[in-house]
């Protein structure tokens, strides 16, 4: 018969003690197996979601974003502007587009539309543009237009604008604009074009024609 | 502008006073009356088609009757100074508690200040989504141009078809408010109601009050909420009344269960996925209130479900199976090898190319998982591939684990509709790796995050109040409210004037820029097949007329188009549609590579 030799006393007292240690682990194991695994998890999300490329492409954008939120670079030096005010609204692009008169003065002087644009003004006021199309294929296109506020009668004179003026030529396309009181941001812009002081007589199928020479083009 | 947000609050608060003591808690008062407000809102504009009086002044005077008739009512009782002193006592006992929780209070004050902000810009951005102008508000303005119910004439197709509750509510802010500022602000109201069915949710099922508060948060700043609280969709709207559903749904007597109903009523007249989520609603009640168990209450309890669903939700779909011979149209429904409803395309092949070719080796269980961690750059309203946010993979998911783990601790039937619910719907929609076609899940996640919170060991709880804390700094930053917003275009839009502000998109669009500078208000605009983006042919101020002419017979169609009394023709500039511009009389005012715009004369066209 073997007798079992008893193990050395320091070594039965660390196994003891692990087994101490290992039954707590396994307490603690069982009382907060939750617990654990919850952290584990969010450690796991957590890695998941942040350790990929797409994130660091997501900062830097971000980043950039964050730094002009606030910040309408419009209004600085050398970025789009109208007339010297930085645009809030730019006019629409129509180089691509094609026009079809609208209207025909004397059969000479096509009227193509009207845009607008909103500029931000110097006094701190946002402005607004009516920005007048015309088709004029004769090279002086020497014709003033008169534009008018207002329905009834002659109404208010806005402004009278030379075709004539090379700036707004482009090929046989005049691109006219003026700037609207506040109180025309509602309301009948006419225009009547003369050539040689005397008014041309206007024709369209579309827009609304009075005495044969006014024509209303816009109204908001 | 804002009569619609005006009137919708004070019939809120009037229903809010009514309802009070028919609930324990405030929270179940909020959210009832909340849902009543909708349903009235949806259910008179929908009677007042069917009599062909849709227009401002019957709206208003039915929908101001109606609470002033209830106000009255409360009155003659005495019952409205009590009413007002529990509510307000109610109030204060939440801010109470809500002071001496720092975290809950900052978090409350950081979305109540991204609510605002996300508002803000719904008043000053236009709506440039694209099922908003494609078919959304198409609906919502044709339903207010014709007045009343009969079958919209339309493409795309879903114009004709689609169930029409957000649409309904999209009509009443056009409408009430004379313009379009705010119909991009509806699916808003039902971010701040989601989040108090959420929280009444978590209190139902014996979280305590500040717990509850913090893991609703997980839905208020996911990134797709915040993205879709600002465009004319309305997958939040589904998502909020589904749990407003679940919420009422715990409540074991009739007139919660009658609520729940009406909510899942709604939502079947959202989109076509909601008729799935009233069988869910049905599912829960199964499981949590089993006829076995309970056969006195079971019985009543599914009839007050099921009636308000068919009263609120089944018109539709029989309109669409008189109309179409399929109620779901235009889908088509197979059963196996049979096909039941003839459709235009089923469900699979309409949304087979939703999924970039880059994903499509992903099995269809782990799509979702994959979309979850967000493997893209940037966020986006209609977020397919990202939305839900840092929180939902790294707290909410966990946070549900762990939930689940207490399960045979907490099973009761409160959990059971929860869990029932919300799963179920998940499992049920279809492409629910589509995050916003989910964002009810976000539900599972602040329930879990309640708990977590609730019952959590110290350690957890310390865990999960720092990584709330973390996700909604890190969303806020990354996803912001504004992600979809091109740098400096708020500044630029704030600096316009409030009349100069352009309500609908497309601005950059010379075609639809020309249509609206040059055609005179209230011109009849006529557009043909292919044409998606619609809403802004009615024009800024919504003075046109738009109609939709079908193009089926070439020959027949300048003659249809004439004898309508169209002015304007706006159609794609496409090889197949070169036969447009041969009719004798139509002159062609614009052209570009992309739209041509017709002009037709009135007189000739009486001829």
């Amino acid at each position: 018969m073997k007798v079992r030799r008893a193990l050395p006393a320091s070594l039965q007292r660390a196994l003891d003690q692990g087994g101490l240690y290992l039954e707590q682990g396994q307490a603690f194991f069982k009382t907060h197996w939750r617990d654990l695994l919850f952290t584990l998890l969010v450690v796991a999300g957590l890695v998941l979601y942040l350790v990929r490329p797409e994130r660091a492409a997501q900062w830097a954008a971000t980043g950039r974003w964050w730094e002009t939120l606030f910040h309408y670079p419009g209004l600085e030096e050398g970025a789009a502007r109208f007339e010297g005010e930085a645009l809030l609204r730019p006019p629409a692009d129509y180089s691509q587009s094609g026009l079809t008169a609208l209207a025909s003065f004397d059969d000479a002087l096509g009227y193509l539309g009207a845009d607008t644009a909103i500029t931000w003004g110097q006094d701190g006021v946002a402005h607004l543009w009516l920005l007048t199309y015309w088709h004029c294929p004769v090279a002086a296109c020497a014709y003033r237009v008169r534009y008018t506020w207002g329905q009834s009668g002659p109404g208010m004179v806005l402004t009278a604008h030379d075709l004539a003026r090379p700036e707004l030529r482009s090929g046989d396309y005049v691109v006219d604009h003026l700037l609207l009181p506040e109180a025309a941001v509602e309301g009948v812009v006419a225009v009547q074009v003369e050539a040689g002081g005397a008014p041309m007589g206007a024709t369209s199928p579309i827009l609304e024609i009075e005495e044969g020479t006014r024509l209303y083009i816009w109204q908001k | 502008m804002g009569l619609s947000l005006v009137l919708a609050s004070t019939i809120c608060i009037v229903y809010l006073l009514v309802v009070r003591r028919r609930f324990a808690s405030l929270s179940d008062a909020l959210v009832a009356a909340f849902l009543l407000t909708v349903a009235q809102i949806i259910v008179t504009q929908r009677v007042l088609a069917l009599c062909g009086w849709l227009q401002l002044g019957p709206v208003l005077l039915v929908n101001l009757l109606f609470p002033a008739g209830l106000l009255l009512g409360m009155a003659a009782r005495r019952r409205f100074r009590t009413a007002v002193r529990a509510i307000g006592g109610r109030l204060v006992g939440f801010f109470r508690l809500l002071v001496h929780e720092p975290l809950a209070l900052f978090l409350v004050l950081v979305l109540a200040a991204i609510m605002g902000w996300v508002l803000w810009q719904v008043i000053l951005l236009p709506e440039a989504s694209y099922d908003g102008l494609a078919y959304h508000l198409p609906i919502a303005f044709s339903r207010l141009q014709y007045g009343d119910a009969r079958i919209l004439p339309g493409w795309p197709m879903w114009i004709s078809s689609y169930p029409e509750h957000s649409e309904l509510l999209m009509a009443w802010s056009a409408l009430l408010d004379g313009s379009a500022i705010l119909v991009d602000g509806v699916q808003w109201a039902f971010w701040p109601a989601a989040l108090v069915a959420l929280y009444a949710l978590a209190r139902k099922l014996g979280i305590l009050p500040m717990p509850a508060l913090l893991g609703s948060m997980l839905f208020g700043f996911a990134p797709v909420v915040l993205l879709q609280s600002r465009v004319a969709y309305n997958d939040l709207i589904v998502a909020a009344l589904l749990l407003i559903a679940l919420n009422l749904l715990v409540e074991r007597s009739i007139l919660p269960t009658v609520l729940a109903g009406m909510a899942l009523g709604l939502v079947a007249g959202v989109k076509y996925a909601g008729v799935l989520y009233s069988f869910v609603g049905g599912a829960t009640l199964l499981f949590a209130d089993p006829p076995w168990r309970r056969p006195r209450t079971f019985w009543p309890r599914l009839f007050a479900l099921a009636l308000p669903v068919v009263l609120l939700g089944a018109p539709w779909y029989v309109v669409n199976w008189v109309a179409f011979g399929n109620p779901l149209w235009p889908f088509r429904i197979r059963l196996g090898e049979m096909t039941l409803f003839q459709g235009f395309k089923s469900a699979a092949e309409l949304y087979s190319d939703a999924l970039a070719p880059q994903y499509g080796q992903l099995p269809q269980v782990l799509r979702a998982p994959f979309f979850w961690l967000e493997p893209v750059a940037a966020y986006h309203y209609e977020a397919r591939y990202s939305g839900l946010g840092i929180l939902w993979p790294a707290l909410g998911f966990p946070s549900f684990l762990y939930l689940l783990s207490a399960w045979r601790r907490r099973r009761g039937s409160g959990w059971v509709v929860a869990l029932v619910g919300l799963g179920g719907a998940f499992v049920l929609t279809p492409n629910n790796w589509l995050v916003r076609y989910v964002l009810f899940v976000l539900g599972l996640g602040a329930l879990g995050v309640s708990w977590v919170l609730h019952a959590g060991a110290p350690w957890s709880r310390r865990l999960a109040r720092v990584m709330l804390l973390f996700g909604v700094v890190y969303s806020v930053w990354t996803a912001g409210p504004l992600q979809m917003i091109a740098p400096g275009r708020l500044d630029a839009a704030a600096r316009l004037p409030a009349d100069l502000r352009s309500p609908l998109g497309l601005a950059d669009k010379p075609a639809y820029r020309w249509l609206d500078e040059n055609s005179y208000d209230g011109a009849r605009v006529a557009y043909g097949l292919g044409l998606y983006f619609i809403a802004p042919l009615w024009k800024d101020s919504l003075d046109n007329q738009v109609l939709y002419v079908e193009q089926r017979i070439p020959e027949f169609w300048h003659r249809e188009v004439a004898l309508l009394g169209i002015h304007y023709v706006f159609v794609e500039a496409h090889p197949a549609n070169a036969w447009i511009g041969s009719a004798v009389d139509w002159t062609p005012v614009y052209t570009d590579s992309q739209f041509m715009i017709y002009y037709l004369e009135p007189l000739e066209l009486r001829r």
